[in-house]
């Protein structure tokens, strides 16, 4: 993999539903490599502009390259892990059936799952380090555990990019920072990229941070301070006011 | 009065036991992915809107359309239910529990209306308890031709769709993001619903068909921790519970339909108390 490779590429988005824009003129570019972090209140279109990523809803201007695809077909490059609290706790579903799930796509249509599948899954849960729990049901887990078993779903899928929503939204503090260990870890490997609603959980880990309430505002600055964030938290409100232009990431050296 | 070993014998218990069997097999895939899927409502919405397609098939009778037969209209107006709750504009537009009940009243209403336009002199239509509250002893074997071709046609597309059935139910968003066409295999699971329903009526009527379809899915939910799995005990639970409920109703002379639903009613409550003291049970042993 190159290292200078563009994961995504957003220039000009607009999207939403029903005619109404969630999101608007967003411009975004994230490197092969890179831990991105995008932070922002809720309601400000972070799940929009995780769907449009995705291809589960059109823009209705502008352009989303993933890996210099269309998101229909960009998205085999990505590993999406959504929150896991939105499950059915009583759906009857074992880890290893749920990880399973990541092989789908490139199982295509055929009816049964290969022995190269179950070792992808099995290979995708020791990364997690959640390879005894493979036989249990989901519920069983506590929330860390349940995180890190939709992590390996998205890893069994052998993504370029992990897609992450809210990974830390219903974990406790220790929990948190072992999940941020993991991603830093799995970062050596491909892109990360994730979105959260809480600035308390943007920490020295993530390499880039944006803003996003219905704008996207950005900071090419590497080193996250306290004053950054509370800039990034209140930009929404101070940028448009002042009508400061919204600036794109410019390509940067990752260190490597 | 006859032994029960010697109803056995009788060509119309025969076809009763086996009806219930099948329709049991068919409630065990079927039921388990409308009690995964949180399709109970829609099931009785679909259930009951068929109502109106048996009154509408007789009414078609009375209009000289004699090979009209109710199992006919049932399968038009259930399916027809099941697309139009499926569709993606109503499902977005609409409250899906409000859509349900107009579904289900207006087929009840629809039916009433019709069968009461039928000149039953000359068309010999069945009373609204066989219809509501099911008519098993009346199973014809061309009943059963029907019935085992659905149930068929259910085992081959839970054999090859099994596991994106799984994912679909699980998560819908994933199931699109892995390139499964949502859309079809929606419409696919619903017109298996509106045929297992069918099925259904023939056997406990339009009223009582959920019990038979969410019942032994849902006690099976209760022991197990894999869909597979929810879906193979739930169909031994149905054929066990039905056939019981069926030679119950032989030698006390009750309701069939009914009769299987109490039992079924009666296996809930206990697997629900059962479960409960086996979780207390449990937590005691661990925390000593």
């Amino acid at each position: 993999m190159m290292k200078n490779e563009v994961a995504l590429k957003i220039e000009n988005l607009s999207a939403g539903y029903d005619g109404e824009m969630i999101i608007k003129d967003i411009d975004l570019k994230v490197e092969h490599g890179d831990f991105f972090g995008l932070i922002g209140p809720n309601g400000g279109g972070k799940s929009t502009l995780l769907k449009a990523i995705l291809g589960l809803i059109q823009p209705a201007k502008g352009s989303i390259r993933v890996y210099g695809f269309d998101p229909s077909r960009g998205r085999k490059f990505v590993g999406y892990v959504p929150q896991y609290s939105s499950f059915d706790k009583d759906f009857p579903i074992t880890v290893q059936n749920v990880v399973m799930m990541g092989r789908r796509r490139s199982k295509g249509v055929r009816p049964w799952y290969s022995g190269r599948d179950l070792e992808v899954v099995k290979d995708s849960l020791s990364k997690v380090d959640m390879q005894e729990h493979i036989d249990r049901h989901i519920n069983a887990l506590s929330g860390g555990q349940k995180q890190r078993v939709f992590i390996a779903r998205a890893l069994a899928s052998e993504p370029r990019m992990l897609l992450l929503d809210e990974p830390t939204a219903s974990v406790d503090a220790t929990i948190e920072e072992s999940i941020y260990k993991l991603l830093t870890e799995l970062n050596k490997d491909m892109t990360i990229i994730l979105v959260t609603h809480d600035i308390g959980i943007i920490s020295s880990h993530v390499g880039t941070v944006a803003c996003l309430n219905r704008h996207l505002f950005t900071n090419n600055d590497q080193n996250i301070t306290a004053d950054m964030l509370e800039r990034a938290y209140q930009c929404p409100v101070d940028l448009i006011a002042h009508g400061v232009p919204h600036r794109v990431l410019p390509p940067h050296d990752h260190g490597g | 009065m006859l032994d029960l070993v010697d109803y056995l014998d009788v060509p119309f218990v025969q076809r009763m036991l086996i009806a219930g069997i099948l329709a049991s097999l068919a409630c065990g895939v079927i039921g388990t992915l409308v009690v995964v899927r949180r399709n109970v409502f829609m099931a009785g919405g679909i259930s009951h809107s068929s109502f109106g397609g048996i009154g509408f098939a007789y009414y078609m009778q009375h209009l000289g359309l004699t090979w009209f037969d109710p199992m006919l209209g049932a399968v038009l107006f259930a399916t027809g239910a099941a697309l139009l709750l499926g569709s993606e504009p109503i499902k977005r537009r609409y409250r899906e529990d409000s859509t349900i009940g107009a579904l289900w009243v207006i087929g009840m209403a629809v039916g009433v209306l019709l069968i009461n336009l039928v000149d039953r002199n000359n068309i010999r239509v069945l009373s609204f308890e066989a219809i509501l509250f099911g008519n098993i002893l009346l199973t014809s074997t061309s009943d059963l031709v029907v019935i085992g071709a659905i149930l068929c046609i259910i085992y081959i597309f839970i054999l090859f769709l099994f596991k994106d059935t799984e994912i679909l139910a699980f998560d819908e968003e994933f199931a699109r993001i892995s390139g499964i066409n949502v859309t079809v295999l929606n419409t696919a699971i619903l017109i298996m619903i509106a045929l297992t329903v069918t099925i259904l009526i023939k056997i406990v009527g339009v009223v009582l068909v959920l019990a038979m379809l969410t019942i032994p899915a849902a006690i099976s939910n209760l022991f197990t921790k894999r869909l597979s799995m929810m879906m193979l005990a739930s169909s031994g639970l149905g054929v066990i519970i039905t056939t019981a409920g069926n030679l119950i109703s032989i030698e006390l002379d009750t309701p069939p339909g009914a009769t299987i639903v109490i039992l079924m009613g009666a296996a809930y409550l206990l697997s629900l108390m059962g479960k409960s003291i086996y979780t207390r049970v449990l937590s005691i042993i661990r925390i000593e």
